[in-house]
C-alpha cells in the first residue's frame, strides 16, 4: 500500500514538476497595474511626508519666532538692568557693599534714610535743568545736587524718566513720583536741626560741583516750576537730607540716576532670510493648437480638449532663500514642489497603433498621450473603449525660481511685489483611469506615463501681498500670486500646453 | 541576475518584466495546482509577484532565486486557501476501488495538463495537503500548522486525495484504452 501511495505521489510529482504553462497577456497586464497602484502609493507616501516636513518646518520657524519674541522681551528688560547697573559705576565708582536692594516692582515702605534718598534725587532732576538754563538758583540747587551724588545707602532705582513733583511744605514733606514706582507715598524727609551729617553737607565746596544731566523726558515746565516755586527750600532741604543720609559707614546704597533709558542697539540683521511656503491653487492650461502635428486626428484639438478637461486641485509648497541687494530689494530662489490635476470627462475611445504597430487604447490629455492597459486583451480596430467615469491627470513639477522683490515696510507692516522666472522640472505624470477588465465592472488603473511631455518648461512667478512683522526677525506673508508656463510642456501633440495657476501663497520668512 | 534583481529593486519596469517572464511559466504550473481554475491560478501567479517585487531587497543571493519565489507563491495559494475558508466536503470513499496502472501507462497516455486537471479538481482541502506532501515535501505536522488543521486530518485527506487520483487515474487510463481499442 505504501509503495502505491509512493507510486502516486511520484507519478504526479514527475509528470507535472517539470511542465510549465505560460500565463495568459492578462496576467501581466493585471501585475503591472497593481504595481502602477502600488508607486502611486508609494509616491502619495512621499508627498504626505514631504507635507509633513513643511509643517514641521513652518511650527519650527513659529516656534523660533515665538521664542526670538519672548527673548527679545527679556534681552530688552536686561538691557535695562544693564544700563541701570553702568550707571550706577559712573555715579559711584567704588559702591559700599549693598545689604539692602528695593524692587521697583515689589514697592516697600521706605525707610526715613530712602525717603530722604528719593527726594534727592527729585531735586537732583529738578535743579539739573535749572543749571543748564542758567537759573539764578542753580548755585543752590547744585549744591543740592552735589549732595545727591554722595554715597548713598542702596537702592536699585531704574534709569527711568522721573516726574517730579516737590511741592515742599512747611512742615517738610516731600512728594516724589519717580514715574515708575507709582506706588512711593509722600514721605516725611525728617529733617532735623540735629540730623548728623549736617554740618559735612554745608562744608562741602561748591565749586567741586559739577551739574548731573537731566532726563530728557523729564517735563520742562514741571520741572522748571517745581524749583521756581521753592528751590531754595528745596535746596536746603534736599541738602539736609542728603547729609542726613551720608553716615559714613552707611550699609547701604541708592543707585541715582536721571538719565532716560538708553535706546537698545539696533538689531543686526544679516542680508540672508529663509522663507518657507504653502500656496493651494487653480491650475488650468492655456492651448494653443499645433499645426505641425497630426491635428484631424483630433479635430479643433484645442476646443475639444478645453471642453473635455476641467482644472482641479493644485498645490505648492517650498522655500526660498533671500538675499538683500539693498533696503528695498531682495532676490530668492529656492526650491518647490507643485502638483496639479485635471479632471478629463468620460469618453469612448479607439485602438490606435502603438509604437510597435500593435493596436492599443489611448487616452490623449492636452498634455500628453496615455497608452492604456491592455486589461481585456488586444482591441481590435473595429473596437471601442467607453470611459464611463471622469479619468484624472496628475502632473509634479519641482521648481527652482530667481525672483525679485521689492518691499516697503512701514513699522510692522510692509508691502511688497515680485515678480521672475523659475525654470521646472516634471518629476512624474500619472493617469488615473477608471475602465471595464474582463467583467462588465470598471476598476482603476493608473498609468505612469505620458508621451509626449517635456520634462523641462520655463515659467514666469510673479505676485503682489503684504506681510506683517511678527518679531524683528520673523514675518509672516500673505501673497495672490500668478505662475504661468512661458514654454509648452509638451511636444509633438495636437495641442501646446501652457499650464497657468492662481494660488494665493502663505509664507513665513525668518530673516537671519 | 543581480543586476535584473537590482533594477527590479530600483522599480525597473522592464527588469520586472523580465524576471516575470523567467520565472511565470514555471510558477503558474504551481499555481495551476493550488488552483481551481485558470484564473484562479492567474490570480494567485499576480499576487505572488508582487510579493516577490516587495521582497526582492529581502533576497540576499543566498540560494536559488527560483526556489525563493517558489516558496512566495506556495505560500501566497496557502494564505489565499486559508482566506476562502474553504469547508472540507465529506467524501464517502468507502467504495471506491482499488486500481492499478503502470507509471508508463500514465506517463505516455496523459499530459501533465491532464493530470494537473486531476488535482485541480480534488476538493480545496485535498488538493492543499496533496500539493504540500507530495510536491513541497513538508511533514504531516508541518501541514497541519500551515493550514491550521490536525496531523490527523492532513493524513486523512491526503490519503482520500490519493485515492481520488488513482480512481481518476484509472478512469482517464481505461477511457483511453477503449477509444484506442
Amino acid at each position: 500500500m505504501k509503495e502505491l501511495n509512493d507510486d502516486i505521489d511520484k507519478l504526479f510529482r514527475d509528470s507535472i514538476e517539470s511542465d510549465e504553462s505560460v500565463p495568459s497577456v492578462r496576467a501581466w497586464s493585471s501585475l503591472e497595474a497593481k504595481l502602477d497602484k502600488q508607486l502611486l502609493e508609494i509616491y502619495k507616501q512621499k508627498v504626505a511626508r514631504f507635507r509633513l516636513l513643511s509643517l514641521a518646518l513652518l511650527l519650527l520657524l513659529i516656534g523660533v519666532g515665538v521664542y526670538e519674541f519672548t527673548s527679545s522681551k527679556q534681552l530688552s528688560s536686561r538691557k535695562n538692568d544693564m544700563l541701570v547697573n553702568s550707571e550706577k559705576k559712573e555715579v559711584f565708582p567704588e559702591p559700599a557693599t549693598a545689604t539692602t536692594s528695593a524692587s521697583l516692582e515689589t514697592p516697600k515702605p521706605h525707610s526715613r534714610n530712602e525717603n530722604n534718598v528719593l527726594l534727592s534725587q527729585s531735586i537732583k532732576s529738578v535743579l539739573g535743568k535749572q543749571v543748564r538754563s542758567g537759573d539764578a538758583s542753580s548755585r543752590n540747587a547744585t549744591a543740592s545736587s552735589s549732595l545727591s551724588t554722595a554715597p548713598f545707602a542702596s537702592k536699585t532705582v531704574k534709569p527711568v524718566v522721573h516726574e517730579t513733583n516737590l511741592p515742599f511744605t512747611s512742615n517738610r514733606t516731600a512728594s516724589v513720583n519717580t514715574g515708575v514706582n507709582s506706588s512711593i507715598q509722600p514721605v516725611d524727609a525728617g529733617l532735623t536741626s540735629d540730623s548728623p551729617g549736617m554740618n559735612a553737607a554745608e562744608n562741602e565746596p561748591l565749586s567741586a560741583i559739577e551739574p548731573r544731566p537731566v532726563p530728557t523726558k523729564v517735563p520742562e515746565t514741571k520741572a522748571s516750576t517745581s524749583t521756581s516755586t521753592s528751590a531754595t527750600t528745596a535746596a536746603t532741604a534736599a541738602a539736609t537730607a542728603s547729609a542726613t543720609t551720608t553716615p559714613a559707614n552707611s550699609q547701604t546704597q541708592v543707585l541715582l540716576s536721571t538719565d532716560g533709558p538708553a535706546s537698545p542697539d539696533p538689531v543686526k540683521r544679516s542680508r540672508f532670510s529663509m522663507t518657507v511656503f504653502f500656496s493651494p491653487e487653480r491650475t488650468s492650461h492655456l492651448l494653443s493648437a499645433d499645426h505641425d502635428t497630426d491635428v484631424d486626428r483630433h479635430g479643433d484639438a484645442d476646443d475639444d480638449f478645453n471642453k473635455r478637461e476641467q482644472p482641479g486641485l493644485s498645490y505648492s509648497a517650498g522655500w526660498k532663500v533671500g538675499y538683500d541687494l539693498g533696503k528695498h530689494w531682495t532676490l530668492f530662489t529656492g526650491a518647490s514642489y507643485s502638483a496639479s490635476s485635471q479632471k478629463i470627462k468620460p469618453t469612448i475611445i479607439y485602438p490606435e497603433k502603438a509604437d510597435k504597430g500593435d493596436l492599443q487604447y489611448s487616452l490623449s490629455t492636452s498634455s500628453g498621450d496615455a497608452q492604456l492597459p491592455d486589461v481585456s486583451g488586444k482591441p481590435l480596430a473595429t473596437d471601442s473603449l467607453t470611459l464611463r467615469s471622469f479619468s484624472t491627470q496628475s502632473l509634479q513639477f519641482i521648481s527652482v525660481p530667481l525672483i525679485v522683490q521689492y518691499t516697503v515696510t512701514r513699522k510692522k507692516i510692509g508691502f511688497h511685489a515680485y515678480a521672475g522666472f523659475s525654470m521646472n522640472y516634471l518629476v512624474g505624470e500619472s493617469l488615473l483611469v477608471e475602465m471595464p477588465s474582463s467583467g462588465s465592472d470598471d476598476h482603476p488603473y493608473t498609468v505612469n506615463s505620458l508621451t509626449g511631455v517635456n520634462r523641462f518648461h520655463a515659467g514666469v512667478v510673479a505676485g503682489v501681498g503684504g506681510q506683517y512683522a511678527i518679531t524683528n526677525h520673523l514675518t509672516l506673508m500673505l501673497d495672490p500670486e500668478f505662475i504661468g508656463s512661458i514654454t509648452a510642456i509638451n511636444y509633438n501633440t495636437p495641442v501646446k500646453s501652457y499650464p497657468y495657476s492662481l494660488g494665493l501663497m502663505l509664507s513665513l520668512g525668518y530673516h537671519f | 541576475m543581480e543586476a535584473l534583481i537590482r533594477k527590479c529593486i530600483e522599480g525597473d519596469r522592464h527588469a520586472q518584466n523580465e524576471l516575470y517572464k523567467m520565472f511565470s511559466p514555471k510558477m503558474m504550473n504551481l499555481c495551476l495546482r493550488y488552483s481551481r481554475s485558470r484564473e484562479d491560478a492567474e490570480d494567485t501567479l499576480v499576487e505572488g509577484f508582487m510579493k516577490v517585487y516587495e521582497n526582492l531587497p529581502k533576497f540576499r543571493n543566498q540560494g536559488s532565486l527560483e526556489g525563493w519565489i517558489r516558496k512566495i507563491m506556495v505560500n501566497t495559494a496557502i494564505e489565499k486557501y486559508r482566506k476562502k475558508n474553504v469547508l472540507y466536503p465529506a467524501l464517502h470513499l468507502d467504495d471506491v476501488p482499488e486500481f492499478s496502472f503502470s507509471a508508463s501507462d500514465v506517463i505516455s497516455d496523459m499530459s501533465a495538463k491532464e493530470l494537473v486537471k486531476l488535482v485541480q479538481e480534488l476538493p480545496a482541502g485535498y488538493q492543499m495537503v496533496f500539493n504540500l506532501y507530495a510536491f513541497e515535501g513538508l511533514k504531516h505536522k508541518e501541514i497541519a500548522e500551515r493550514l491550521g488543521i490536525s496531523e490527523g486530518t492532513s493524513k486523512s485527506n491526503l490519503f482520500d486525495a490519493r485515492a481520488i487520483l488513482r480512481r481518476e487515474v484509472a478512469k482517464s487510463l481505461n477511457l483511453a484504452k477503449a477509444s484506442n481499442e
